[in-house]
């Protein structure tokens, strides 16, 4: 027998960790985190859950395919090989759980083709593409087919996009993002809301951090630092701007997918530095990118848009990482220090904002039921109920319905509060009989339907097991209804628009009067017109719309130039009260 | 500061496990009937040759003197030169020519020679160890003299039993054969050094050959035994003053007064200073899953490898993989007919595995494990795009090739195969420097 000797490099003993073993790992942490996403969306619908696994199967077969055609396009020899450690399947699985849950398929599957072909085989395949494959796809599909992101066989429910974008959240006003209720923390942090299948389940994210990092799977340096970074600055901007810090704080955390991206998206070790150093400099510029982004852009997707930059970035940061990490290692405490400190001071003072009216903590229902901030949208208006409490078998029911105004119209109403999921038992049949019948009309039609009309509860019982609730939300339905404007009127003058709602009170007598302009609610307008309000707007408090178009100030066709430079203010403030009042 | 630095050491599986009972072997006299010794230093220096074809020899002849430092070397053996001939050398992966004895098996030996005394000076310990031809048993053979002559500030000996590469039970054998010699070897260099202290690291998990070095240690306040943790490469003499003194130092342990010796090489200066013995036999290793019969063998300096495997029942295997030292930091060897030196403490033989490469996911995990804190994978990656000034940024000449990042990349890239390459690829840009520094 004639011994062969090995000549192939040392060590010869090597460690049982494989890389195909890590990334089956991360699949699996992948695999439980979707679960509660398709979970919540069976508990929308049968259709709505299936479409969700769709989505994950499309995407998966699409990246495939492409693989397959990969590796025989560059002349693989072993093709099994080459697609199970080309790890495609890990981009597909992640593209899948970042895309809105309601997205065409074919959509997701270009998404999918777009991660892997053009993200990374392009670049040379796995351990080469100098993006995140999956968050290239993300940003592809979102900037070229975003209008294919509500699939038109999904029900409603499940409305796609983000829940941020659904339901036009702003970042920088925390009212108008926690509601008169406040978010139920259980069924938002457990991702129990509309938005991608894997982006909502924030503790689940975090359980498969912790097991992540403990395998060695995952670098915890990166999340830590990344969401550490985020923390501060929200925490800084919530107390500058008179927030409910705590609050703000989890709310950036837990939404818009902050939470899968640090865990699942930044830790890509393809897309990472080598360094510990490195590591840490970027997620922090990546937490300070997003809290830019989503305050000052206002965008709900910050954090996908700050990790492909700090990808791209990384060979820049690597190349200043030098020597060893123990010599240099002051060097690098003082630059990882350094950088967290410009992170944080950067985007605290980006995030905040000397014009907003400070809300106090705490009192938070009070606040809404008084709006101090205006709509991003002048012609949108929100009128929130009082909350109503009616005791039920298992609890106390508590609802708070919001009327949404459009030009006058209402055009949507929403609810919160609840116990558990009975709101969604709710949804179906109470929706179709108590809120659709609302939509496009006005206020005074609404309340005239024989529907609400009646002064007791509806006897009928619609819900089963649901009853209590059922009344509450018909309540607070009422109360939004007795609260939203009655008239609403536009005005506008050469180089001006105003538009006004008029309330009336109980016996029909003008209570209110709410302005709004080009340059925003009370924008430059009072301190200029204090005289025109006193003669055009102040009198009408108290007098019923007839007896206001009767006052002299108003049988002109034109206002009187009572303000010096407010002369168009004053025009089209007038004709937007004398179309509100019906003239 | 663990977040951003090195850890600088990792445990793996020792493989050492197999040899309980231990048992001495020695070697039938079939297997030393040739002997072989190479006319070259390791470093590749033609040796000065003091014996010619046709002498005869006994045990302790000086047949030569290596050349780079003052390094004699003696025949094992009594019997007859009858050639000179090409032979594969394991540390130069070349033929060169050695020296060929026939054993006569008559154990004649040569007069001793000089040995020493409570009264000797230092310089006479280091002069004798240096006529000794002694070097470091721990694997590199640096003549052991060079470390003593003249020294100054040397505060603590730190000697070295923590053989942290698997499979090798060569040291922890002869401590637990010799402790006496051990610690007459340790008071030498205590002498020769003028250090107060030694310490003998010894990995923690060892704790019989602990309780024996300890025993014979026993109303001697200037010799203590270290307990070690079961990492790799703790037997680094970097990694072991780091964990034993918590100090670094840039080149050599001089710098922060330690001097680090092997246990062996304790014991061979107390055989040969004190008993009057020849530095001609050590203790061997042969073990792995290549090989049919794992052992321990007591042999001559000189032996072939090929006759050591007879006696250890061949190999279990047609692919194998042959190392000369431990499976971490050897490489293949492709040949085994190469004869034993002195400073070869065993030998390693594995079935042929290989490794399912697949690219580099830049996990980082080899920087977070190298034990120079280096940062493995930038410097590979500089290598293969011949970037020289990144290279040197990366302090890529500091590396030690010891493996570990080799070992713990889930890639099974090799790494420090690369580096080695990198370092290579420096010396030459080096030289390239030196002659137009010469033109």
């Amino acid at each position: 027998m004639i011994t062969r000797f090995t000549l192939l490099p040392g060590p010869y003993q090597r460690t049982n960790r494989s890389t195909t073993q890590i990334m089956l790992m991360l699949c699996a942490a992948l695999v439980f985190v979707a679960l509660f996403g398709i979970v919540y969306q069976f508990t929308t619908g049968m259709m709505n859950g299936v479409y969700g696994l769709l989505i994950i199967v499309v995407s998966l077969v699409a990246t495939l395919l492409v693989d397959l055609l990969t590796a025989v396009i560059t002349k693989q020899k072993d093709l099994k090989k080459f697609v199970i450690t080309n790890y495609s399947y890990v981009t597909a699985l992640i593209f899948a759980l970042i895309v809105p849950a309601s997205t065409n398929l074919w959509v997701v599957a270009v998404g999918a083709i777009f991660s892997t072909v053009i993200a990374k085989a392009v670049f040379g395949g796995f351990g080469r593409n100098i993006m995140n494959p999956a968050i290239a796809g993300r940003i592809f599909v979102g900037i070229t087919f975003a209008s294919f992101f509500t699939a038109a066989t999904i029900s409603t429910v499940t409305t796609g996009a983000t829940f941020m974008a659904d339901t036009n959240l702003s970042w920088n006003n925390i009212t108008t993002m926690v509601g008169a209720e406040g978010f139920d923390w259980l069924k938002v942090l457990f991702g129990f809301y509309n938005g991608a299948i894997g982006e909502t389940a924030t503790i689940p994210i975090l359980v498969a951090c912790g097991v992540l990092s403990f395998f060695n799977v995952i670098d915890y340096r990166q999340p830590l630092f990344y969401l550490g970074t985020i923390a501060l600055i929200a925490l800084f901007i919530g107390l500058s701007n008179g927030y409910n810090a705590g609050e703000y704080v989890l709310l950036h955390l837990s939404m818009g997918g902050v939470m899968f991206g640090a865990v699942f998206m930044l830790t890509d070790p393809v897309t990472s530095s080598t360094t510990s150093t490195g590591r840490i400099i970027s997620a922090t510029l990546a937490g300070l990118l997003t809290m830019l982004i989503r305050t000052k852009a206002n965008f709900a997707e910050g954090c996908m848009y700050s990790i492909a930059l700090v990808n791209v970035f990384q060979p820049l940061i690597d190349s200043f990482i030098t020597g060893n990490s123990r010599t240099n290692l002051s060097k690098n405490i003082i630059a990882v220090t350094a950088c967290a400190v410009i992170a944080v001071g950067v985007g605290s003072l980006g995030g905040y904002y000397p014009d907003v009216a400070p809300v106090s903590s705490g009192d938070t229902t009070t606040t809404i039921s008084t709006p101090s901030t205006p709509p991003a949208d002048p012609f949108d208006k929100k009128v929130p109920s009082a909350a109503f409490t009616e005791s039920v078998a298992d609890g106390t029911v508590s609802i708070t319905a919001t009327i949404e105004l459009y030009k006058g119209l209402i055009s949507k109403v929403t609810y919160a509060g609840g116990i558990g999921s009975d709101l969604f038992t709710v949804n179906d049949a109470y929706t179709a009989k108590y809120i659709t019948p609302l939509i496009g009309k006005t206020v005074a039609e609404a309340t005239a339907l024989d529907l609400f009309s009646a002064a007791a509860l509806p006897t009928e019982d619609i819900v089963a097991d649901a009853t209590g609730t059922a009344n509450c939300l018909y309540l607070a339905i009422k109360d939004g209804l007795s609260k939203a404007p009655e008239l609403y009127g536009t005005g506008t003058s050469t180089t001006l628009n105003t538009w006004v709602y008029i309330d009336l009170d109980a016996d029909g007598k003008i209570a209110t009067v709410e302005i709004f302009n080009d340059k925003g609610i009370e924008g430059e307008y009072f301190p200029t017109i204090a005289a025109f309000n006193d003669k055009y707007v102040t009198p009408l408090t108290g007098l019923t719309p007839t007896e206001a178009l009767a006052l002299p100030a108003y049988l002109e066709t034109t206002p009187e130039t009572v303000s010096t430079g407010a002369t168009h203010s004053g025009i089209s403030l007038f004709n937007a009260i004398k179309d509100a009042l019906g003239a | 500061m663990g977040i951003l630095s090195s850890r600088r050491k990792l445990h793996i599986h020792s493989n050492k496990d197999w040899i309980s009972p231990q048992v001495i072997d020695f070697l039938p006299n079939e297997a030393i009937k040739l002997l072989y010794f190479p006319l070259v230093s390791p470093r590749g220096t033609p040796a000065e040759q003091f014996v010619q074809v046709g002498d005869f020899v006994k045990i302790g002849t000086k047949l030569g003197v290596h050349k780079d430092w003052y390094v004699p070397f003696y025949s094992s053996v009594s019997g007859k030169v009858i050639a000179v001939e090409d032979r594969f050398h394991a540390g130069l992966q070349r033929a060169v020519k050695h020296l060929v004895i026939e054993n006569d098996y008559k154990e004649t030996y040569e007069a001793p020679l000089k040995t020493v005394s409570n009264l000797s000076s230092p310089a006479e310990i280091v002069d004798a160890i240096k006529e000794a031809g002694i070097v470091g048993q721990g694997g590199a053979g640096f003549p052991t003299f060079m470390k003593y002559g003249g020294v100054t500030g040397i505060s603590d000996i730190l000697i070295n039993g923590v053989e942290c590469e698997p499979y090798l039970m060569t040291d922890y054998n002869a401590v637990k054969e010799k402790t006496r010699l051990l610690v007459a070897g340790v008071e030498l260099f205590l002498k020769a050094s003028g250090a107060r202290l030694a310490r003998i690291a010894i990995k923690e998990n060892k704790t019989e050959l602990i309780a024996t070095v300890e025993k014979a240690l026993k109303g001697r306040p200037d010799i203590v035994v270290t307990r070690v943790p079961d990492e790799y490469p703790m037997g680094y003499e970097r990694t072991l003053i780091q964990e034993v003194y918590k100090r670094d130092y840039n080149v050599l342990p001089k710098e922060v007064g330690i001097i680090v010796n092997n246990t062996q090489t304790a014991i061979a200066v107390a055989e040969v200073l004190l008993d009057g013995k020849f530095f001609t036999h050590h203790y061997f290793t042969v073990a792995g899953d290549g090989i049919n019969r794992n052992k321990i063998f007591y042999l001559p300096n000189g032996v072939a490898v090929n006759e050591i495997i007879k006696v250890a029942g061949g190999y279990t295997s047609q692919d194998i993989t042959l190392l000369a030292g431990g499976p971490m930091t050897s490489r293949g060897l492709g040949n085994d007919t190469f004869a034993v030196l002195p400073a070869n403490g065993g030998l390693t033989i594995l079935k042929r595995h290989e490794y399912q490469q697949v690219e580099c996911l830049r996990c980082g995990t080899c920087s977070r494990y190298c034990p120079l804190s280096l940062y493995p994978v930038e410097i590979m990656k500089a290598g293969e795009g011949k970037n020289e000034n990144r290279l040197r940024k990366l302090e890529a000449s500091r590396c030690s090739e010891c493996g570990i990042c080799s070992y713990v990349c889930p890639s099974h890239v090799d790494v420090t195969e690369s580096i080695k390459k990198a370092k290579l690829f420096l010396r030459i840009q080096d030289q390239k420097k030196a002659n137009q520094g010469g033109k």
